[in-house]
């Protein structure tokens, strides 16, 4: 099918585009919207409405649209939810609507039973959850495709002077102002050809301001939306990218000044039937007409209670269309004119209803006249579009003589000209001018079929029901009847429902105020609003320096406390259970990289040092490192970790990989508000410095291959100690501590070293130790995993550090906590081990269960692994009471299963630590 | 177990990292420069620092209005740890990769990455640690573009940003 409504345009056709609506092929031409394409191909339904399934045509030409809500497909692309009216029709593109016709007919004959409030009052019992699902079935717009991944338009960030936003004959004069005057300029216009409403009514000159904004340096963004306004001057722009294809982008541009010629919105009229297909804003069959060549209608009845419905009405008569005006002023100024053009005059009348199946055929007047008509082109008046003027913080007021908005109050910063600030030029002829009209609310009439908000079914009913109901504010008119609710934010609507409202209870438009405008204007795409930040940019981990050795090892890797490490060597699980025993009885390396490694300097590094950790520090003497636990304010176990000195000024805190930035930023702050900037300084040095961790029997020997440190004889390096050293010519560390049971050694290089240092443990007769391995091997020695085997209650003493409750004088985080009454609590869970009789694995996280008095959990799993070395599975627990039922038996419970367990000790393995001396 | 090897792309191999798109040139270089990271008063912090100073490549980045990053010529040496003139210092020459991005097309990039950068305009940052591609990293502003000190563990994902960026290509990799 061809476009059969297409009549010569003011710009040259455009070379023909094929696309297809609900699966039939259809031709429009390039710079069509979708909306001009479906239009010239005399489609006028293009979807159904959202509560109650009605037939909904196209109603504007621009973001006020509230029906031509469209799904498209295009080069493996889908996109639910596409403003037919906003976006650019490409060749081969699949379209369809989003709202068909299903539950149509059951709808639409509930409809006099669904009023506003329906679902509010009548699914009460038992619970509105019960019937949620069903209903959320059926309403919403498009269904997302999960296959479907929308790229990414080009996105960024741009500072300029001054910035407009709509480039028409104002916005195109304000930006030339600007760059004239020096200022860099940022000129974005919604639409895909800049001038404004000129390209449709006309307007010498206009491309003139375009070549002159050019020739001046102004930055034009054509399908560039504004959508909001925020703090600091910033505005949220997207640009609509050149094809579905070439996605969206989001801008963030600064502005110091800000000029909105954003034009006004033309507000449609209330009468029954005027939701039919067939009934459009006077504006949007003008731009239709004259931008893209589409007569809407050939038998068109122009209702306005305003001139500028005119410009439509003489355009159509001039494309042949035989043309009748219906102005409810009785003696419009263009009348004259109007019938010199042949067009037929209706004065001081209205529409009243409007009739068809499915569209419109015919119109009612309020003199009962009767007019047949395949189009109404409705003006009631219009709306200065002050959108982004009221993000900002401005106050938009009812001007009754004018029957606009105006702004209230000056915001700095933020300019309008044009229709946004109330003026329109003056067409050529020089007559009276009048833009706009007051709402006319009609008093007779069915209201419920007189719609006010078409894209949420708001009736003019609705609106008196919700003000019988008492309803009475915009507010709470708002979110009672859903006015202005739906993806257009009620553009179209928003102003004649608070008339109505107005009207309804007796009070005047001033008196009554409007909602709120809060940004978006428009519906922003959730791809845009990613941007970049998707897939492997979205949440970057972080990465070891030896994350090549380790690929080239075959690791498994998976994401750990914010950084990319290996789970295991191999792609076999099974591995885990060697890298344990290898562990027990050779010798393995971890990287341990991400270990923290905070540098605490200054003559009050020791002191801040006590005040951070719940035991002591600064006793600690040089080279010698001690094991510690931090708490918050609640005394809650935030991190465990051990310590360095490295001379009394000078300690290395050396935290969990997942908490470096949370423990420096604690004690970033205690030291600036408690200790003073000048005495005590921290650094985290974590990303300057590898770390490899020998663990096993064979670790000293291993390590002594490599020639490090200057000796290793256990009298001088002892467990919990450390020695300067060198590798490969560079400054190096090991430190003896061990996260395993095993005999270890911690060896610091500089990252630089990593791969280097990492091949030569290997080479020396370690091998690779994933995370897994190391969670089973400190699981069977009882070691913690602050937050797996903590919770947010837990305190030292759970975990049988009585010292800083019981003997600790002096003052530390979280210390006053540990003398409430709550922390001496015999019922409080404490850290122990299970074991099953038979051996068998405890699920992690099961439950433990109290049978009497009453059944409940007294506790649960934290950790649960099949031991290698032990042969048997092995847990660790928080249990009320814990300590005190060692050697008792508890029933664990996990996903309907129950067993009986052990409780013991939290150490399975080696309890009197000789492997750390072998 | 998934294996998230293959949902994060490979770090590259530093030593020949290198991007070149349409007005732009991106090398990336580590460890041949001295770096510490100073604690202190700033007058402290110039005064100890002033030694080092000397050759193009020394500069001293301001992270905080009591922290900078000095970035020496290789070879200069000072003692980490607390001095008595009131300064900490870390020995950091592995801490940062250098990513230096040039050409007439940086500008434009930088602005991408980072709206602080944005905002400055034409205007010198006073601050080197700006936010880029989700991230802090430290700014060094050249002549003709930007280096960025990105600590070692975010250089992969500042690149993988910087490839994606100026390819042109969608970034959803996965």
């Amino acid at each position: 099918m061809t476009g059969s409504f297409r009549v010569p345009a003011r710009t040259e056709p455009g070379a023909a585009l094929d696309f297809t609506w609900n699966g039939a092929r259809y031709l429009g031409q390039a710079g069509d919207t979708i909306a001009a394409a479906l239009l010239a191909n005399g489609i006028t339904t293009v979807g159904h409405s959202f509560k109650y399934r009605r037939p909904r045509g196209i109603l504007t030409a621009g973001e006020d649209e509230p029906n031509a809500i469209v799904d498209v497909r295009q080069g493996g692309i889908r996109v639910p939810n596409v403003r037919a009216t906003m976006h650019l029709l490409e060749a081969g593109t699949q379209i369809s609507p989003v709202l068909g016709r299903r539950a149509a007919v059951l709808t639409g004959m509930l409809a006099p039973f669904i009023p506003s409030g329906f679902y509010y009052k009548t699914f009460l019992w038992p619970h509105w959850h019960m019937f949620e699902p069903a209903i959320r079935r059926l309403a919403g717009l498009g269904r997302i495709d999960p296959d479907s991944r929308l790229p990414a338009g080009a996105c960024g960030n741009l500072s300029v002077d001054l910035c407009v936003v709509g480039a028409g004959r104002s916005g195109l004069r304000a930006a030339i102002a600007g760059a004239r005057a020096g200022q860099s300029v940022l000129l974005v216009d919604r639409h895909h050809v800049p001038g404004g409403s000129a390209q449709w009514r006309g307007g010498d000159g206009t491309e003139a301001l375009v070549a002159a904004a050019r020739l001046l340096g102004v930055t034009l963004w054509t399908s560039g939306m504004v959508f909001g306004t925020y703090d600091h001057g910033r505005l949220g722009v997207l640009r609509q990218g050149l094809g579905l294809t070439a996605g969206d982008g989001l801008w963030t541009v600064v502005a110091r000044d800000v000029v909105l010629a954003t034009g006004a919105i033309e507000r449609p009229m209330l009468f029954e039937g005027n939701d039919l297909p067939g009934v459009m804003l006077a504006d949007a069959v003008l731009h239709y007409l004259v931008r893209h060549g589409v007569l809407c209608g050939s038998r068109p009845v122009i209702a306005t209670n305003n001139d500028t419905a005119y410009a439509t009405a003489f355009a159509m008569a001039g494309a042949g269309a035989a043309v009748t005006v219906v102005d409810s002023r009785p003696s419009p100024a263009w009348g004259k004119a109007a019938a010199a053009r042949g067009i037929k005059m209706v004065t001081g009348a209205r529409i009243t209803t409007a009739g068809g199946r499915g569209r419109l055929a015919k119109v009612v007047l309020s003199d009962g006249r009767q007019v047949n008509a395949d189009l109404v082109a409705v003006s009631g008046g219009w709306t200065p579009t002050l959108h982004l003027y009221c993000q900002a913080g401005g106050k938009a007021v009812w001007d009754e003589a004018r029957a606009i908005l105006t702004p209230a109050v000056s915001v700095p910063g933020f300019a309008m000209v044009g229709r946004a600030a109330g003026q329109w030029d003056r067409p050529e002829d020089h007559m009276p001018w009048a833009w706009s009209g007051a709402p006319e609310i009609p008093e007779t009439g069915r209201a419920r079929k007189i719609w006010v908000d078409l894209q949420n079914d708001v009736t003019l009913g609705d609106i008196r029901l919700a003000a019988r109901e008492n309803f009475a504010s915009v507010e709470h008119l708002k979110r009672y009847t859903t006015l202005g609710m739906a993806t257009d934010q009620g553009k179209t609507a928003n102003l004649i429902g608070a008339a109505a409202l107005a009207r309804a209870t007796g009070r005047s438009m001033t008196d009554l105020g409007l909602t709120t405008y809060r940004p978006p204007y428009v519906p922003v795409p959730m791809a845009a609003l990613a941007g970049m930040s998707r897939g492997p940019l979205q949440a970057p981990v972080r990465r070891l320096a030896a994350e090549v050795a380790h690929r080239a090892m075959g690791a498994t890797l998976w994401d750990y406390g914010g950084f990319l490490r290996p789970a295991f060597y191999g792609k076999d699980e099974g591995t885990i259970v060697a890298e344990c025993l290898a562990a027990r009885q050779g010798v393995v390396v971890f990287d341990a990289s991400s270990l923290g490694k905070v540098a605490v300097m200054g003559p009050k590094a020791g002191a801040l040092l006590d005040f951070l950790f719940a035991n002591r520090m600064s006793s600690l003497a040089p080279g010698r490192i001690r094991y510690g636990v931090t708490l918050n304010e609640a005394g809650t176990v935030t991190d465990d970790g051990v310590v360095l000195c490295l001379d009394p000024q000078h300690f290395l805190v050396s935290c969990s990989s997942s908490h470096v930035g949370a423990f420096t930023a604690s004690a970033e702050e205690w030291r600036q508000t408690r200790f003073g900037r000048e005495t005590v300084h921290i650094h985290d040095r974590t990303a300057g410095w590898a770390t490899m961790s020998l663990s096993g029997p064979r670790s000293k020997a291993v390590l002594a291959g490599l020639g490090i440190v200057a000796t290793l004889d256990d009298a001088v390096f002892p467990h919990m100690a450390f020695q300067p050293g060198q590798f490969a010519g560079r400054a190096a560390r090991v430190a003896r501590v061990s996260f395993t049971g095993e005999r270890g050694y911690e060896i610091s290089v500089p990252t630089g070293l990593a791969t280097e240092l990492w091949q030569a443990l290997i080479a020396g007769g370690a091998s690779p130790c994933g995370i897994e391995a190391l969670g089973v091997l400190r699981a069977e020695k009882g070691f913690i995993y602050v937050g797996q085997d903590t919770d947010g209650q837990t305190m030292p003493q759970d975990l049988g550090l009585e010292g800083p409750r019981l003997t600790r004088k002096e003052g530390f985080v979280g210390d006053r906590s540990l003398q409430l009454p709550v922390a001496g609590d015999p019922g409080r869970k404490e850290l122990v081990g299970l074991a099953r009789a038979d051996g068998g694995v405890i699920p992690a996280g099961a439950h433990l269960i109290a049978r009497a008095p009453e059944r409940r959990s007294i506790g649960f799993v934290t950790s649960s692994h099949q031991s290698p070395i032990l042969n048997r599975g092995i847990a660790l627990a928080l249990l009320e009471g814990g300590r005190g039922r060692i050697g008792t038996e508890v029933t664990w419970f996990d996903l309907g299963r129950e067993g009986r367990a052990m409780v013991t000790g939290t150490c399975a393995y080696d309890p009197d630590g000789r492997q750390l001396h072998v | 177990m998934f294996d998230r090897s293959t949902f994060w792309p490979e770090t590259p191999d530093w030593t020949r990292a290198h991007i070149t798109a349409p007005g732009l040139e991106i090398a990336a270089a580590r460890g041949d420069r001295a770096v510490f990271l100073l604690g202190g008063a700033a007058e402290a912090i110039s005064a100890l620092a002033a030694p080092c100073m000397g050759g193009d490549a020394a500069r001293l980045l301001p992270i905080a209005p009591d922290r900078a990053l000095l970035v020496a010529a290789p070879g200069t040496e000072l003692a980490e740890g607390w001095h008595d003139s009131g300064v900490a210092v870390s020995a950091l020459p592995d801490a940062h990769l250098r990513f230096d991005i040039r050409g007439p097309g940086a500008a434009a990039l930088l602005r991408r990455g980072s709206m602080s950068l944005a905002l400055a305009g034409d205007s010198p940052v006073t601050g080197a640690a700006l936010g880029f591609a989700g991230v802090t990293v430290l700014v060094e502003q050249l002549a003709d573009g930007a280096r960025l000190h990105v600590e070692h563990p975010l250089a992969a994902h500042i690149w993988h940003w910087l490839l994606a960026a100026t390819s042109g290509t969608p970034e959803d990799q996965s």
